[in-house]
């Protein structure tokens, strides 16, 4: 079975770019794409090839939903696993977001130790579920 | 041992950076405040926008750094400044508050980790930090006869704000226990970190071909998970006593 190695990120604050740096690479290990936001994202995730996409939800330029949608048009990242970080924790908004197309949200605040466990389990329920 | 000091000491250096420049978000902050109650007690769209991306970032990045409070009251303002519903004064005392949780950080220029944990163990055990003067978590830990150990957490939220006193109560438990039965009766609100800290359990005990079974969830807890489709990952069970049965 495929192994979960690189990350594509999307986030807009460089603090938090900072500890998520931190969190995928230094404590998960994964092989990091961070970009600045959405647009940035979407410029770079083909070349990439990443196996897990993990976006902000609300961005500048691009936000989650929309780069995720873009994203989803390219045909190599069409099954590709996306995760989406967000402050909000209203249940409809967390549901819209799923069925946008998202894998699995992840709700702001993250704990930088424990994110890459939950990538983990999201990358092996898209391996479980993906009809491609 | 080593590792784990390695990471924690990188960790403690990112805070420190972050603290640090706080002095230029409180200045971002200011600015755009100034700008957005100038115009007409906050009615332009495109200032609000301003003021309430900026304390979304400060919200999300306090909170990613475990500064829960400043990242609440952030979040907090956020919301009011977005409804555009808030009288001034009522924006104008939150405001004041955040810069002054943002100044008392950027003074003090400290960054604390939390204590360490006591615990003991026994037939049941109430386990909790008895060094400390504050109210601590409780966990109450019962083992059975078929060798499932019944834990209990005695608290309403598992969150960023306890997670840690979390992991550091229940990881030596389930050391000892590889059959474990998680009572969640009494929890009502569980955030990211706290659904992290409940699938290191369930590796940590599936590591040593146990199990991490949850029961008694409460309603909102439970459409979080299933929201989140963490009901996939885990064994939940609507009584303990059916959560001990599914281990037969």
């Amino acid at each position: 079975m495929k192994t979960l190695r690189k990350i594509l990120c999307a986030e807009d604050d460089a603090d938090i770019r900072a500890i998520l740096q931190f969190s995928l690479v230094t404590v998960g290990n994964y092989t990091l794409c961070m970009c600045r936001d959405g647009a940035d994202a979407l410029k770079r995730a083909t070349a990439f090839e990443p196996d897990l996409i993990l976006l902000d939800a609300m961005m500048p330029n691009l936000t989650g939903p929309e780069a995720m949608r873009a994203l989803r048009e390219i045909p190599k990242l069409h099954c590709t696993p996306i995760v989406l970080m967000s402050a909000r924790a209203l249940p409809n908004e967390i549901e819209e977001v799923l069925e946008y197309g998202a894998t699995g949200v992840i709700l702001k605040p993250f704990d930088p130790m424990i994110l890459p466990e939950y990538l983990k389990i999201y990358w092996g329920y898209a391996q479980r579920n993906c009809g491609c | 041992v080593a590792a784990d000091l390695e990471l924690e000491r990188r960790l403690t250096q990112l805070r420190a950076r972050f603290v640090v420049g706080l002095d230029g978000r409180r200045a971002e902050l200011r600015t755009a405040w100034s700008i957005c109650t100038a115009s007409r007690a906050c009615a332009d769209s495109q200032e609000r926008a301003t003021l309430s991306s900026a304390l979304h970032r400060l919200a999300g990045a306090a909170g990613a750094y475990s500064f829960n409070m400043l990242s609440k009251r952030a979040h907090a303002l956020e919301k009011l400044v977005r409804s555009n519903s808030c009288e001034l004064s009522t924006l104008n005392m939150e405001f004041t508050q955040l810069i002054e949780c943002l100044s008392a950080l950027i003074l003090s220029n400290k960054v604390t980790l939390p204590s360490h944990c006591y615990y003991r163990g026994g037939v049941q055990s109430r386990l909790r930090n008895p060094s400390s003067k504050e109210k601590n978590m409780e966990l109450i830990a019962t083992p059975d006869a078929s060798d499932v150990m019944l834990i209990r957490l005695n608290e309403a939220h598992l969150d960023a704000g306890n997670v840690k006193e979390f992991r550091e109560i229940i990881g030596p438990l389930l050391d000892q226990h590889a059959r474990v039965v998680f009572d969640m009766s009494q929890l009502r609100f569980v955030d990211s970190s706290g659904l992290g800290s409940l699938i290191s359990c369930l590796r940590q005990t599936q590591e040593r071909r146990g199990d991490f079974k949850l029961c008694a969830m409460s309603q909102p807890v439970c459409a979080l998970f299933e929201l989140m489709r963490m009901h996939r990952v885990f064994s939940i069970h609507e009584t303990c006593e059916e959560a001990k049965r599914a281990f037969s």
